[in-house]
């Protein structure tokens, strides 16, 4: 793999919520920057902790934001990359969250599942064990910055030698979920628009699944705000002319899970896509169904214009695909969180 | 490694084992059951010396859980063995750029999960450092030269903590894994290497391929072990002596690489008395000041250099010529230390 088409990033936030990063690009970054990169850690979690403070449960984690990446002009040898991928794995103790946040910009689709995997089992339970034993055999003499430094350094080149495998089908893709909302993301030059069709205000299913997600609210502006996030990733890493889209949000909370999983299609400069908010508390309801059903189902809407409506009742027919939910301004955003949000 | 591939990696033909076992049972009357399960494991290849595995299996059998005998515990010998092989082939396979490397993804592609199921034979108040010394037991290759336990449980007992919290156990496996596999694995790596070097030199000099040379020696492993020392006061084996010598040197020197003494000499100087340094506790820092470590070593260095007529020599050569020497240093500054 040529460096200059890779981007690794590793970072770890503790109790105390300091940030400690590993980075590594092709040419040296300067610390305005370093400082600028450490941040996306952060803003790639607030979503959550915005969770946490609207619904008073503290256990929702982003697992991994995928996107793939398209280029709207010449690129250059630097900007090749096929991947971005950010995982976190979050980890609590006594009620403190530690996180360790990872941004892979790849020429490659890679074996997303390896490296999550190495991340959660081994790279951030290394840190949590290796500070405790340290602590316990060094005592006062034990400096935690050199700690984290070696451990971030072990967890980088781990990550970095995983590279470049080939992705592989895994028994969770093939798991049934049940889809409690689509949003559907219209951009063009004159037009940015965004729409979420979930249930009627009304409808019980609508307060059943409330506490499956980490809010409509939160679902709702999810997309759009990680696209961002990348776009801004990107720019720090001189990547100008390619552009995300999201592939897949996944978070989970205990034994919840919420996949997000969007398609998108370019026409003439419009940019439309549809992703649906999946949950995995109904699987054995008959309107579950596997990822490969929604992925062919939106597809079919994308590539051969089958009707939205009818495509919407046959994933689930409790959705209103005739109620939109606009989220383009603070105001419909407000909407959401008094109506859906709030139990009948 | 995936699951079905990890479940497979553990498969053993039981009742094969089994009948061979009870030949072996029916041919050894005037022994007693730990000796003939030792003569049964010297019979499958796991070791030569049933001493040493009479030795081990008379403390593990009082480990296991109730509901398993002396004989399941044998079984898991063999098993290891079976899973050290899978464990190569992906060893051999795999291109990582340093061992460290190479530790890191075979504990957590191999040996997690084998940690994992491993404990469920175990009493759950085995103490850690029992089972790195079982890890160091279970996973050394045939030929290794011995496996005397308690040379292996005192080494693993300086090393790895149990650590309770509340009363409650802390998980610390993978210290624990990885004091009782690292040496293991490195050393499979260094061989592994020096096979795929062999290929690597008929094909550089094919290509005239120049090859990147490190810039630093790392020294972690001579200043924990100096740190351990400055804490415990305890006696330092010479296979760790030895170990971290190694380490640090394979660091810097590779293999199919020819260097000159004097490009190397200045950073090898500096970076030894840097983690002999770091690793010294306040007390000895004032008396072994950095200026004082620095002579010291390159005093070492120069009769060296006198005694040897300046060369160009390969990375492995270089190892073997400096390894002597620097344990040798290491050794007597140990030994001063608390005079």
């Amino acid at each position: 793999m040529q460096d200059k088409n890779l981007i690794l990033c590793l970072f770890y936030s503790d109790e105390e919520k300091r940030v400690f990063d590993k980075i590594k690009y092709y040419e040296p970054l300067s610390n305005e920057r370093k400082s600028m990169i450490r941040t996306l850690s952060l803003k790639f979690l607030g979503p959550l902790l915005l969770a946490e403070g609207l619904i008073k449960e503290k256990e929702w984690t982003l697992n991994r934001v995928e996107s793939t990446l398209t280029s709207y002009k010449k690129i250059t040898e630097s900007e090749i990359i096929q991947s971005f991928i950010c995982l976190n794995s979050s980890k609590f103790s006594d009620g403190i969250r530690t996180n360790l946040f990872t941004i892979i910009g790849s020429p490659y689709t890679e074996d997303i599942n390896l490296i999550y995997y190495k991340l959660i089992k081994y790279i951030h339970p290394s840190i949590l064990q290796g500070k405790i034993v340290n602590e316990s055999i060094n005592r006062n003499e034990f400096n935690f910055n050199n700690f984290i430094d070696v451990e971030l350094t072990r967890g980088i080149n781990l990550i970095e030698h995983s590279l470049g495998s080939a992705r592989k089908m895994y028994w969770n893709e093939k798991q049934n979920y049940y889809c409690i909302g689509i949003i559907e993301r219209i951009d063009s030059e004159d037009l940015k628009v965004s729409n979420l069709y979930t249930f009627d205000s009304d409808n019980p299913l609508k307060d059943k699944y409330r506490s499956s997600i980490p809010s409509y609210y939160v679902m709702a502006i999810l997309p759009d705000y990680y696209e961002d996030r990348i776009v801004e990733a990107l720019r720090l890493f001189n990547k100008m002319n390619i552009h995300p889209s999201i592939r897949l949000i996944d978070l989970s909370c205990k034994n919840k899970k919420v996949l997000y999983l969007e398609e998108f299609s370019i026409n003439n400069d419009e940019k439309k896509s549809y992703g649906m908010i999946l949950i995995n508390n109904e699987i054995n309801s008959k309107d579950s169904n596997d990822l490969i059903f929604y992925k062919q189902k939106i597809r079919l809407i994308l590539d051969k214009n089958k009707n939205f409506e009818e495509t919407l009742i046959e994933i689930n027919p409790n959705i209103n695909p005739f109620k939109k939910w606009n989220l383009n301004s603070q105001i419909s955003l407000s909407k959401i969180q008094s109506v859906l949000d709030v139990k009948n | 490694m995936e699951k079905k591939n990890f479940e497979h990696a553990l498969k053993i033909d039981k009742k094969r084992l089994l009948s061979y076992y009870e030949r072996i049972k029916s041919q050894s009357n005037s022994l007693t059951p730990v000796e003939i399960i030792a003569e049964f494991l010297v019979n499958q290849s796991i070791r030569n010396s049933t001493l040493e595995v009479v030795e081990i299996i008379n403390y593990y059998k009082s480990k296991i859980i109730n509901e398993k005998q002396v004989l399941d515990l044998a079984f898991e010998w063999i098993r290891a063995h079976q899973f050290r092989s899978e464990y190569k082939k992906h060893l051999i396979k795999e291109q990582y750029t340093d061992y460290h490397t190479a530790i890191d993804d075979c504990i957590s592609l191999f040996f997690l999960e084998y940690d994992e199921y491993i404990r469920n034979i175990f009493k759950k108040d085995m103490k850690e450092f029992e089972f790195s010394a079982l890890y160091e037991i279970f996973f050394s290759p045939f030929d290794k030269d011995s496996l005397w336990l308690n040379e292996i449980l005192e080494k693993n007992k300086v090393n790895v903590p149990t650590i309770f919290y509340n009363n409650k156990k802390i998980n610390t496996n993978l210290f624990t894994i990885r004091s009782g596999l690292s040496e293991i694995i490195q050393n499979d790596y260094n061989e592994v290497a020096v096979s795929k070097s062999k290929n690597l030199t008929r094909t550089m000099r094919q290509k005239n391929f120049i090859h990147p040379k490190k810039t630093i020696f790392d020294g972690t492993m001579i200043e924990r072990l100096i740190k351990f020392y400055c804490f415990n006061k305890n006696k330092i084996q010479k296979r760790e002596l030895e170990m971290s010598i190694e380490q640090f040197l394979s660091s810097y020197f590779q293999i199919g690489v020819i260097y000159r003494f004097e490009e190397f000499e200045e950073t090898l100087i500096k970076n030894l008395v840097d983690h002999i340094y770091s690793g010294l506790t306040e007390e000895f820092k004032n008396i072994k000041t950095i200026e004082t470590l620095k002579s010291d070593i390159f005093s070492t260095l120069s009769q060296y250099k006198s005694s040897n007529k300046i060369k160009k020599l390969d990375g492995s050569a270089w190892i073997k010529d400096l390894k002597n020497i620097l344990e040798h240093f290491l050794n007597e500054f140990l030994k001063t230390l608390f005079n």
